[in-house]
């Protein structure tokens, strides 16, 4: 069977990084439920539904980044239906993506989707992940050209906005960060 | 051109880790702006550069020599602290203040004349004759970076100089900053965890723990002239 190219978008990403981390073999409903638990509607840190990332596993399996490892029963007359793990292909597919670099537009979703896909624990991941998204925020200042004082009254508070904005993740980053420091030194996070 | 050249700086107080295996290059005509929560180790890499304080390990130079041979020099660099730091005395007059840098090299006609010209490049042309007392907030950091830019500085480090303007003040006092920067002066300058100095084409440095994040230099593209570009396309 020849592969087929995986699934591009960021749903694809998460779908794959749940199989990954999943401590058994998932079924394709449950693989779904999951993704949209963590990622969904639950956190909010992407707009994505159960049929979203049900749609996508075959997609997954064409492109051998996860493979079927058993059945599992369902309802009596019914097909049993397949249980799904991740390939070697496919943790080298997560690890990549979550070493990936994080870019505008939508950064902080790129960053956030990552940081509910690391392994529980590996903080020093989480805190590259924020190293990379704060560094694509600073590059945003840097590269911007100053708009001068525009005579639009509403171009000027547009433009207060974009910068509090910027600011506002910026300062999310330095949270975050300190919220893994606390944790790391054991303490509870405030 | 490189001005100020911090390499694997470290600094420990009694019980925090001010400033923790930094690196930092400040190049001709850039705009560099440290930023982070309270007490992340700022005012200490000011205070570090400068040659005021002395790290426990690492190296500070400027032009590739000693800072403080360069402090407060002519084509050195200038430090502007809190405003309220900066004050020599608060009966004396403006001209008085900003002229004291440069009245240990030059006659005191040209040291007013100096200190004129700097007012003015601040837009407070106007205060000279005025007692520092009788300034506000906005208008005494304006004063004292004219102090500073009396003795012409490659580089001007300046410690939170909008801590305590107004929004509008500050914006006003950041347009300031960002001529200087057209007209080829360095700024290094921190600020509070409100970020409001975080204007376009500004390098951001975040602070946090004593550790600096932030995107490398990019120094601008080299300018290939018209008839080369025409001579060798895609060269």
């Amino acid at each position: 069977m020849v592969s087929r190219a995986a699934p591009s978008g960021v749903v694809a990403r998460v779908t794959l990084a749940t199989i990954v981390l999943a401590p058994e073999s998932l079924t394709r409903y449950a693989i779904g439920r999951t993704v949209e638990t963590r990622f969904g509607a639950a956190s909010g840190v992407l707009r994505t539904r159960l049929q979203h990332a049900y749609d996508l596993v075959p997609k997954l399996l064409d492109a051998e980044l996860i493979r079927v490892v058993g059945t599992a029963p369902t309802r009596p007359g019914k097909e049993p239906t397949r249980l799904y793990a991740a390939t070697q292909a496919g943790v080298a597919d997560w690890r990549e993506w979550l070493a990936g670099p994080i870019t505008m537009p939508d950064a902080m979703t790129r960053a956030l989707s990552r940081l509910y896909a690391v392994r529980r624990g590996d903080y020093a991941t989480m805190l590259a992940i924020i190293d990379r998204y704060e560094a694509t925020l600073q590059a945003v200042v840097q590269q911007a050209t100053d708009p001068g004082d525009p005579a639009d009254v509403a171009d000027r508070i547009g433009l207060l906005w974009n910068k509090r904005e910027l600011v506002a993740q910026l300062q999310w980053c330095q949270h975050a960060r300190d919220v893994i420091y606390e944790e790391l030194s054991g303490r509870e996070p405030r | 051109m490189t001005l100020l050249a911090l390499s694997g700086v470290s600094l420990r107080y009694p019980t925090v880790t001010a400033l923790s295996d930094v690196s930092l290059e400040v190049v001709a005509g850039e705009l560099v702006v440290v930023w982070g929560p309270a007490r992340s180790g700022r005012t200490t890499l000011l205070e570090v550069a400068a040659g005021l304080r002395k790290p426990d390990s690492g190296t500070v130079a400027f032009a590739g020599r000693s800072p403080r041979a360069s402090l407060g020099r002519h084509e050195g660099f200038a430090v502007v602290p809190s405003a309220e730091a900066a004050l020599l005395g608060a009966e004396k007059l403006v001209i008085d203040q900003v002229a004291f840098p440069a009245l240990r090299v030059m006659s005191r006609w040209r040291a007013q004349a100096a200190a004129d010209a700097a007012l003015r490049r601040c837009g407070v042309a106007d205060l000279g004759q005025t007692p520092m007392t009788a300034l506000s907030h906005a208008e005494r950091i304006r004063v004292v970076l004219a102090r500073a830019l009396v003795r012409e500085p490659l580089l001007v480090l300046m410690d939170e100089p909008t801590a305590g303007l107004s929004h509008t003040e500050a914006e006003r006092f950041l347009k300031l900053v960002q001529s200087l920067v057209r007209d080829g002066i360095a700024v290094l300058m921190t600020d509070d965890a409100e970020g409001s100095a975080l204007v376009p084409g500004a390098r951001v440095l975040t602070m946090q723990r004593g550790t600096l994040r932030g995107a490398s230099p990019s120094p601008p593209a080299e300018v290939i002239p018209l008839e080369q570009r025409r001579a060798e396309p895609g060269a």
